[in-house]
């Protein structure tokens, strides 16, 4: 009961920080948006459209109000379930984040697997033997992985598999030839299985492989570096050493006593990482054509469309709370030592 | 000694192990199936499919949509009452005749009766009528064509198939103006009206109907199949449409909406694209017309890059600075070292356009003759007490290499130039006041229809001061005059003559420096694509490009390899 409580109390806590970190961010953007130069409606309209026309729209979007106004009718719209109208698609910009998060969920989380399993193996075969062969190499890959930005390896990938190899599709996330399921969870691979549609299924992660692997590599080697650098500085406590004098084997140490104090900081990075495939998604949505939040993100900027930077930054906001709460309640799980602390 | 918690390490590394193996296997289970079993991610040979990339996906109403995607889209979708041909002319289309009044302000189109819609609707002068109020009312897209001239309150339908359309002034190119008046099916839009909305009783004007992408409301030779937002437009022949179509012109056709050159030359290479947008820069143009039958398409369309002068600050404010700037600029530099494709612009409008004048003699490089003009100016001896401050917009790189060039030219006279990166929509917001507009900004301009007069007033009437189309700050009446006057004549021969006078009045004013007419460069499958842009066989509207039934796929050659 009383770690329920304890729980609670971090969820509630947790709660009411997210909520002022996210007005803080709302408003931070919004005025951030508005001080961008140009005219956000002679830019939705075109620049031959009459003036009458564009002060119309000036007006039923309140830009002819003080930004504090404006950000009044905005929140009011927010708690409306609105997040204002895009002045690129004019659509209310939570239509447009439903119809194109989960393509961006989707490839995060399919880069998100990659990246715990790669990270991982990587790291653990790497700190089981610091300094040889298998571990130099991992090194080097390492290096190549962090140095090397996500969007390099996207025109990599697409030059050898989709180009070179034509192994992999190119663009988009199902091919021409293929019927595509009804949209239920806006997730691909999902719907084509609550479909029973195995070739879209099937074709959808074929269209994964690619963006969701470029997305995945920096974190991989980044994440693998951490966990071997833990792993070594572990087995060499002395814990380890008093386990080995009991003659416990070297691999129930290394996987059952080592591994597990090791994870802990690799797992906050990860979480991190994870939500920060958002803003890496960017250039990797535009080069494999993924019609994602990102790739939305970044035409709402190029076209000062006002509400939808604003949305899109929110949501990668929430993204962003929502992964640090996870990872920090996978890590309380993990370390007893936080509990007490929480407990004193 | 601390306690060690087992239960969960076991647990842990249990759930990790089995993590690792199904992950193993799934990762290994597709790789073997894409292996072993790879589906055919290319259309099947039979196909007439044809595929082309454009900087955006189109918007899908007809009173919205006014950029190239858009252009392409509704020029395919929906009907017009008249139609270019490829020298430019004008033929009957849904009007089969038309006439005008002797004051040019009253146009009575006759129309065909047996031209149906996507719904299976015929069309009427009602629909055309109803598409005319909605562009107008709703004032977006095209619609600033035909605001300034249509007198909607004496427009009316006479009866099915006859429709009466009253300007309040009269307008020469108003049939080109038509071009962009896309007739929806009145009936369809009516009934997928969204209430309340800004247009009364007519509530958002189906506006969000149609840009949902749910149907299309037109009767053009091809019809919306499918949309995915954000990424593909797919069309297909409408079997029941009135007109004709070449002999192989496509079944399906997918508008791709990416521009991202390493995506669009994989596509290219794997022949998963046919025609390329316009945006790829040159170095991918070149690697793509490397690949075994691929081509590129060169087509000039009147649209010309400007490097816009200040006319109303000093130092340029001095037609004497202005000419000599004139004078000196490289313009084959600036076409062989940095854009060879482009064509050197000699006059005020490009010269594809009907009514271009050219100069008698043509502007070239001639330091000399440009010191000796400055020698004429107010400011000849004190010039390095007026730096000239020259913009180039970020977004266009190749733009800082004209500016380079304009630059070092210019030192050769003794100018001081500070060349200034602006991101658009910087320069967009400095242009329009006069305080914080540069003295020289390098700006493309294009046209609405094939006569000089849309550039002229697209460029040098007081209308478009304060706006990124015009840093000349001239605010010349006369200059108004002329090109109202020439707009509003509706003799062809007549008004070619006033158009040729206003560009002989504005060149003499040396208000800007003329650079390069626009030509749009596409790599294309000439292998198994008959592409009419590539021949020049296309009118100069934009859109008209891509009017899909004439472009041919022949997917039997596709199969071959090529030579």
């Amino acid at each position: 009961m009383k770690i329920k409580r304890v729980f609670d109390n971090i969820l509630f806590r947790r709660f009411l920080y997210s909520i002022l970190v996210l007005f803080g961010l709302s408003i931070l953007i919004f005025t951030l948006a508005r001080l961008l130069p140009g005219d956000p409606a002679r830019l939705a309209l075109g620049p031959r459209a009459p003036e009458d026309v564009v002060q119309r729209y000036r007006e039923q979007l309140h830009l002819d109000q003080p930004i504090y106004i404006q950000y009044f009718y905005w929140l009011n719209d927010v708690i409306h379930f609105s997040l204002g109208q895009s002045l690129v698609t004019f659509r209310d910009v939570s239509d447009d984040i439903r119809e194109f998060l989960p393509a961006t969920l989707e490839l995060i989380l399919f880069s998100g697997i990659i990246l715990v399993i790669g990270a991982l193996i990587l790291g653990v075969i790497s700190g089981r033997r610091p300094g040889s062969i298998v571990d130099n190499a991992m090194r080097l890959f390492a290096y190549v992985g962090i140095s090397i930005p996500s969007f390099v390896w996207a025109i990599i990938f697409q030059l050898v598999f989709a180009y070179w190899l034509n192994l992999l599709p190119a663009v988009g996330r199902i091919s021409d030839n293929v019927i595509p399921p009804p949209r239920v969870t806006g997730f691909m691979t999902i719907d084509s299985l609550l479909a029973g549609n195995l070739p879209a299924f099937i074709d959808s992660i074929k269209h994964l492989i690619l963006p969701a692997t470029a997305l995945a590599i920096g974190p991989i080697a980044q994440d693998a570096r951490i966990l071997r650098a833990n792993l070594i500085e572990n087995i060499g406590k002395d814990y380890v050493l008093n386990f080995k004098s009991h003659g416990i084997p070297e691999t129930t140490i290394y996987f059952k006593y080592a591994l597990k104090p090791s994870l802990i900081p690799v797992i906050a990075v990860m979480g991190l990482d994870i939500a920060s495939l958002l803003g890496n998604a960017f250039l990797v949505e535009l080069i494999f054509n993924w019609p994602g939040l990102s790739r939305y993100g970044i035409n709402a900027m190029l076209r000062k469309d006002l509400n939808a930077i604003v949305g899109v930054t929110l949501v990668i906001g929430v993204i962003f709370i929502i992964a640090n709460l996870i990872v920090d309640l996978i890590i309380y799980y993990l370390d007893p030592r936080i509990k007490y602390r929480e407990k004193s | 000694m601390h306690k060690i918690n087992k239960p969960n390490l076991r647990a842990i590394s249990r759930i990790a192990v089995v993590l690792i193996i199904l992950a193993i296997v799934i990762v290994g289970g597709v790789v073997a199936y894409i292996y072993l079993y790879r589906a055919p991610t290319q259309a099947p040979a039979a196909e007439k499919l044809l595929r082309v990339s454009f900087a955006n996906v189109p918007y899908l109403d007809p009173a919205v949509g006014s950029d190239e995607a858009s252009t392409v889209y509704l020029v395919n979708v929906y009907d017009t009452l008249v139609y270019p041909l490829a020298n430019n002319t004008l033929v009957p289309n849904v009007a089969k005749s038309w006439e005008v009044s002797p004051d040019g302000l009253t146009w009575t189109f006759h129309l065909r009766n047996d031209v149906k819609f996507h719904s299976g609707r015929s069309l009427t002068a009602y629909d055309v009528d109803f598409s005319l109020r909605r562009l107008i009312t709703m004032g977006e897209g095209y619609a600033y064509l035909l605001k300034p001239y249509v007198d909607l309150d004496k427009t009316k339908v006479i009866d099915n198939t006859t429709i009466q359309i009253v300007l309040s002034k009269p307008f020469g190119p108003f049939l080109y103006a038509l071009l962009r008046l896309y007739i929806v099916d009145s009936e369809l839009v009516k009934a997928n009206i969204k209430k309340p909305g800004p247009y009364g009783d007519m509530g958002d004007y189906g506006r969000d109907w149609l840009m949902s992408g749910v149907a299309d409301a037109g009767s053009g030779p091809y019809k919306l199949a499918e949309y995915k937002r954000g990424e593909s437009v797919t069309l297909v022949k409408f079997d029941k449409y009135w007109g004709q179509y070449a002999p192989n012109a496509p079944d399906k056709v997918v508008m791709l909406g990416t521009t991202e050159p390493s995506t669009i030359r994989t596509l290219i290479a794997n022949r998963e694209l046919e025609i390329t947008d316009q945006w790829q820069p040159l170095e991918n143009l070149e690697a793509m017309s490397k690949i075994k039958g691929v081509e590129l398409s060169k087509l000039a369309v009147p649209y010309e890059f400007y490097l816009m002068i200040n006319n109303k600050k000093p130092p340029t404010d001095d037609i004497h600075v202005r000419k000599a700037m004139a004078l000196a600029f490289d313009y084959d530099s600036a076409i062989s070292d940095i854009n060879p494709y482009e064509k050197r612009a000699y006059g005020v409008v490009p010269s594809t356009l009907i009514g271009y004048w050219q100069p008698d003699k043509p502007l070239t490089r001639n330091v000399t003759a440009a010191i000796e003009e400055l020698k004429k100016s107010k400011y000849w001896g004190k010039l390095d007490q007026y730096p000239i401050e020259y913009w180039w917009v970020a977004e266009v790189p190749w733009e800082e290499r004209v500016a380079l060039l304009f630059k070092s030219n210019m030192e050769q006279l003794g100018l001081k130039v500070d060349v200034v990166k602006k991101p658009w929509l910087s320069v967009v917001e400095a242009l329009s006041k006069f305080e914080t507009s540069p003295h020289i900004v390098s700006i493309f301009v294009a046209t609405d229809y094939p006569e000089a007069g849309s550039m002229l007033s697209n460029r040098y009437h007081s209308r478009v001061q304060g706006t990124w189309q015009q840093n000349e700050w001239l605010n010349s009446t006369t200059i108004d005059q002329m090109i109202e006057d020439a707009l509003s004549t509706l003799d062809l021969n007549a008004r070619i003559q006033k158009y040729q006078a206003v560009q002989k009045y504005i060149f003499d004013l040396y208000p800007s420096i003329f650079v390069y007419e626009h030509v749009v460069v596409r790599a294309y499958q000439a292998y198994y694509v008959d592409f009419p842009a590539a021949k020049g066989k296309v009118p100069l509207m934009l859109g008209y490009e891509f009017d899909f039934r004439w472009i041919q796929v022949y997917p039997e050659k596709k199969t071959q390899p090529p030579s």
